[in-house]
């Protein structure tokens, strides 16, 4: 019987099958790692080593040169002490690699990579491959912000960034890429996206991704829930979030109310409340509501309720008590009473105020001459309060000749204070339209902040950097109105009480001055008069010594500096103004709230029939729970959840290559496994399995109790074991040994193709060695053992193999 | 060879052989009894079952049926070692020669004893003896293929003659052979039979061959011994019609 044990064939045979697995696994592993090598040296040649260059551009070929030279010239100008190498041309595309200095190599830069590197020549865009790196992939961009926050939190990594729709992630040492990549697996579970469908049936009205969202946040676990519907690039995005400014705008442009709730009355988001309005008639509960009355639909904006106009105008409302709108568009109970306020009316005064204010700003340039004007009055004012005053001091007032002088003085001063009076209520108007316009170009600047073009340039473009031009010179505008409003306050204010005084000194110094005329001296007079003038013609004096004329004069110098040295287009912002007065909407409060209804449907997420709504949550929540209350949400019978991973990682395009390598190097290894295989079995397997066919000839077996049991297993079972057997472990082990690997067929596969194999090969074996039967029963006749006549017939009659090879140690007949 | 049987034990016993190959009977039932030292020839049609017959007794074909028993032992029921064994105390000539083709003439000799322990000088010189017998002592270092069919056959006689056996195997040894050799092969197992004192069964169509060699010639018809007797009966009166038409075939 077989007996490992002694000298036996079955002994041969497990040291033949040993080595046979180490030689056949060693070659294989060896094929695998030249292959291994060879590619290697050729991506190494390719992309060059790990961490030398950041960045791959693709350039078409004929355009390489240009693009190398822009290239150079971006380096030097933005990243000076970067390297540049041009890669390998394929099928009329080139590489060109960039690798930064490391001072470069920052989170800022790489964030705004595509800013410098633009305008390349024939490029298609750039590749990122610094290292060490990891990619997040597949999460929507509107969480990356989270992720990037909790990513940048793990000791090791750099720091991260968003790129085109994926989470670059940077960590200093490549041997942490493993401890990284786990920890951001765990990251990754620690969320869960939730897809939402309603398989052609639609969902209960009004229920919108918003409302969802509300709902579930807190709800069953979930602490962070994100509405993430929408695609996180492209069109659609650039137009909600077109949408969300267009709302914004609206809702300071639109017609609205301010409401004060009846004591009792809760009021809610989306209630409708219903007001006179033109139809005049006080409103009765019960009737329905008709075109002339004003229904306004309740919006909360900053935590406040609004009511925005969704049918009728602002200006309709003359009555200011609002009443519930029932559902069979029948009018209410009060419910609350109302302020209109029309934004729209007051920007279009604004804008016609501002504008024409403008128009004589060249004019308020001249309120500086006009100030000194008044400034060179007062001193010839003064100059003459200053003889009056030497006349009435002197000792011989009584002199006729010098009364008639005074007379004439009065007169001359006189006309001097009505010009002087005259341009201080010039400036004082002025100063009041200063004020104005001011205060409206304020306001017309805060509505061009608050305008949703300046906010997306980029996608405006010379539009979006024209209305911020004008935003910025309409902020130097209204500075120096402001100043000048405060220089003439400041200088009229300094002279109202002087300009009273002598416009009482005035009055007085007239009938005198007639009084005078009329009696020819001041003799006859019973004195009063003159007594008078002299206590104000004092009281002036002490007023004009109050008055700091220098300090004056200099704030007149800066009126006369004037606007225009302020460096200000005034025709570039007038014309801006009057384009932007063209441009707002000719909409009526009416349109502009159902607009805004409209814009809230899309913009909260309204659920559309096979629409699909997704939401990011944290992924320890109770699904049973979360998938309850959705379903009972939108109260349709087919809504299809789907729970599907935050996302993936992937690895860097070396790390990419290197998978690709490995797979090369394991399917190089499978098929060195598969030679070896094949040669195992075509040179040392073959004999066997031959032999084994005829069993009953070189194994016979005693005659007796079970004999033919013992034939079957002994002659027919034991041989197709052995061949299933060694053909299946054989490769499975070389398989697993050599380290061999083919994509999407695993050990388990190489185990059952190895069995069928062996067995098949076990079935055609005497076609693939024919055996000398001669030979095997003249051994049989001499008495020769099996293991005999395996070592000294059989084998030797085989093919050049590693049995035959081993079997030269055993042979007696060599 | 005249003997007293009933005072001398069988060599052989065989009882009740039977032997088919898939739906065909080759042996039904035979009985057959050789003597130590009897040199006897089995005689009959082709395909009537000498060959399985001779080839059963060493189990080079396996029975179905029946015992077989050699030196008194029961040989259907050894296996491995114990069946080597008796396989060495027979010697098997065969029709085709069966030389092992890569081993030369005094290899193929010896391989049996050296293989089974007995040193290499010791098995050439029995090797050399068996070569000598059969005149083929000067190629002993030729390769079969060198060989005459003649000359490989008595290779061949000499392998099975140097295990020095108890019982030998003769199976058609010149079936294979042109009738100028046929004739250098009976020569030498004349001479064989002559010198050595071992037991035969030959199974031959050579009439005359068997009528001078034989102790006792046996005809097998249908898977039985339908007549045996000592040579020189047989055939100077057979009794059976394979018998009438051996008888037919003699020289006169």
């Amino acid at each position: 019987m077989l007996r490992i044990g002694r000298d036996s064939f079955l002994k041969d045979l497990l040291i033949w099958f040993l080595v046979s697995l180490i030689v056949a696994s060693l070659l294989s592993a060896a094929g695998g790692a030249l292959a291994d090598r060879y590619f290697s040296r050729a991506v190494s040649g390719l992309i060059g080593e790990a961490g030398e260059y950041d960045l791959l551009f693709q350039v078409r070929s004929d355009l390489q040169e240009a693009a190398f030279s822009r290239l150079e010239e971006i380096i030097a100008e933005n990243f000076p002490g970067s390297v540049l190498k041009t890669g390998v041309s394929v099928a009329g595309q080139s590489t060109i690699f960039v690798g930064l200095a490391p001072e470069y190599r920052r989170k800022d830069v790489f964030s705004n990579l595509r800013l410098y590197f633009q305008d390349i020549p024939g490029s298609s865009g750039y590749s990122l491959m610094a290292e060490p790196r990891l990619t997040l992939s597949g999460i929507p961009g509107q969480v990356h912000d989270v992720f990037i926050r909790e990513v940048e939190r793990i000791p090791g990594v750099v720091f991260a960034f968003s790129e085109s729709g994926r989470i670059q992630v940077f960590f200093r040492h490549r041997q942490d890429e493993y401890k990284l990549q786990k920890e951001l697996e765990k990251l990754l579970k620690s969320y869960r996206l939730i897809e939402i469908g309603f398989a052609g049936e639609p969902a209960a009205e009004g229920r919108t991704i918003k409302g969802l969202v509300d709902l579930l946040a807190g709800k069953a676990g979930i602490s962070y829930i994100r509405d993430v519907s929408a695609e996180e690039s492209g069109d659609q995005q650039a137009l909600l979030a077109t949408m969300a400014e267009m709302k914004r705008f609206l809702l300071s442009f639109a017609g609205h109310v301010k409401v004060e709730p009846e004591p009792g009355c809760r009021l809610e988001e989306g209630t409708l409340l219903v007001l006179p309005g033109k139809a005049g008639a006080p409103l009765e509960k019960g009737k329905p509501v008709k075109p002339g009355h004003v229904v306004v639909k309740l919006v909360e904006t900053d935590g406040e309720l609004t009511g925005v106009v969704v049918q009728g105008e602002t200006s309709w409302i003359k009555d200011r008590q609002a009443f519930f709108l029932t559902s069979g568009q029948k009018i209410g109970a009060p419910a609350a009473v109302v302020t209109p306020q029309n934004p729209r009316e007051d920007l279009l005064t604004a804008l016609n105020e501002a504008g024409n204010l403008l128009t004589q700003l060249r004019d308020l340039q001249n309120l500086s001459a006009q100030a000194e004007a008044v400034l060179t009055t007062a001193d010839t004012i003064q100059a003459a309060l200053e003889t009056v005053d030497s006349v009435f001091s002197g000792p011989d007032g009584q002199a006729a000749r010098k009364v008639a002088k005074l007379a004439h003085l009065f007169a001359g001063v006189g006309e001097e204070l009505e010009i002087m009076a005259n341009t201080l209520a010039r400036l004082r108007y002025f100063e009041r339209r200063l004020d104005e316009a001011v205060t409206g170009l304020e306001g017309l600047h805060l509505l061009v902040r608050l305008g949703i073009l300046p906010e997306l340039p980029g996608v405006y473009g010379d539009l979006g950097r024209k209305i911020d031009l004008l935003d910025g010179q309409m902020e130097q505008v209204v500075e120096v109105l402001r100043r000048h409003a405060r220089t003439l306050d400041n200088f009229i204010n300094r002279f109202n009480p002087l300009v009273r005084t002598l416009m009482a000194w005035r009055e007085r110094s007239l009938a005198l001055s007639d009084s005078l005329a009329a009696f020819n001296g001041l003799a006859g007079e019973d004195g009063s008069g003159l007594a008078e003038l002299t206590e104000l013609t004092s009281e002036s004096l002490e007023l004009f010594a109050q008055l700091d004329s220098s300090g004056l004069r200099t704030e007149v110098d800066t009126l006369a500096n004037g606007l225009g040295g302020e460096n200000i287009d005034f025709g570039m912002v007038l014309e801006q103004l009057k384009a932007f007065e063209e441009a707002l909407p000719r909409m009526e409060d009416e349109e502009i709230g159902r607009t805004l209804s409209l814009l809230d449907g899309y913009l909260g997420g309204e659920a559309v029939s096979g629409e699909t709504i997704r939401v990011f949550v944290n992924s320890d929540y109770n699904e049973a729970e979360v998938h309850k209350a959705i379903k009972e949400y939108f109260a349709a019978n087919r809504v299809e959840i789907e729970v599907l991973p935050s996302g993936v990682i992937q690895p860097d395009i070396r790390g990419e290559l290197t998978r690709l390598l490995r797979d090369i190097r394991g399917v190089v290894a499978a098929l060195f496994v598969v030679i070896c295989g094949l040669l195992t079995f075509l040179l040392d397997q073959a004999p066997l399995m031959a032999i084994f066919h005829h069993m009953a000839l070189v194994f016979p077996l005693a005659t007796g109790e079970k004999t033919k049991v013992k034939r079957v297993f002994y002659h027919r079972l034991l041989p197709r074991l052995y061949a299933l057997a060694s053909g299946g472990l054989w490769f499975w082990l070389v398989y697993h040994l050599s380290g061999a690997h083919i994509p999407y067929f695993s050990g388990k596969d190489f185990l059952l193709a190895g069995t069928l194999f062996g067995y098949g090969f076990f079935l055609a074996a005497e076609k693939f060695h024919r055996l000398n039967l001669e030979e095997i029963t003249a051994g049989c006749s001499l008495g020769l053992s099996f293991t005999a006549i395996m070592r000294e017939i059989v084998i030797p009659s085989g093919r050049p193999g590693l049995l035959l090879f081993l079997n030269r140690w055993k042979m007696v007949m060599k | 060879m005249k003997q007293d049987r009933a005072r001398i034990k069988p060599l052989v016993e065989i009882r009740g052989l039977t032997k088919s190959y898939r739906k065909k009977t080759v042996l039904s039932g035979v009985d057959l009894t050789i003597y130590p030292g009897e040199t006897v020839v089995l005689m009959g049609p082709s395909g009537c079952g000498k060959s399985t017959l001779v080839r059963c007794i060493n189990r080079l074909t396996e029975p179905d049926g029946g015992a077989i028993y050699f030196e008194n032992r029961l040989i259907t029921a050894l296996s491995g070692w114990q069946l080597a064994a008796v396989r060495r105390k027979m010697g098997y000539v065969f029709q085709q020669f069966n030389l092992i083709q890569r081993l030369n003439v005094i290899d193929n000799v010896t391989m049996a004893l050296r293989i089974n322990g007995m040193a290499p000088a010791e098995a050439r010189e029995r090797g050399m003896e068996a070569l000598a017998l059969v005149g083929m002592a000067g190629k002993a270092r030729d390769y079969p293929g060198e060989l005459s069919g003649g000359e490989q056959q008595r290779v061949g006689i000499a392998r099975a003659l140097a295990l020095k056996p108890r019982l030998m195997l003769w199976d058609e040894p010149t079936a294979s052979l042109d009738p100028i050799l046929v004739g250098e092969v009976l020569e030498v197992m004349e001479k064989v039979i002559g010198t050595e004192k071992t037991t035969m069964l030959i199974v031959t169509h050579e009439v005359d061959f068997s009528r001078r060699a034989a102790d006792r010639i046996l005809f097998l018809a249908e898977g039985r011994i339908i007549e045996e007797g000592p040579a020189a009966e047989v055939l100077a009166n057979p009794q059976s019609e394979i018998g009438k038409k051996y008888k037919n075939l003699l020289k006169k």
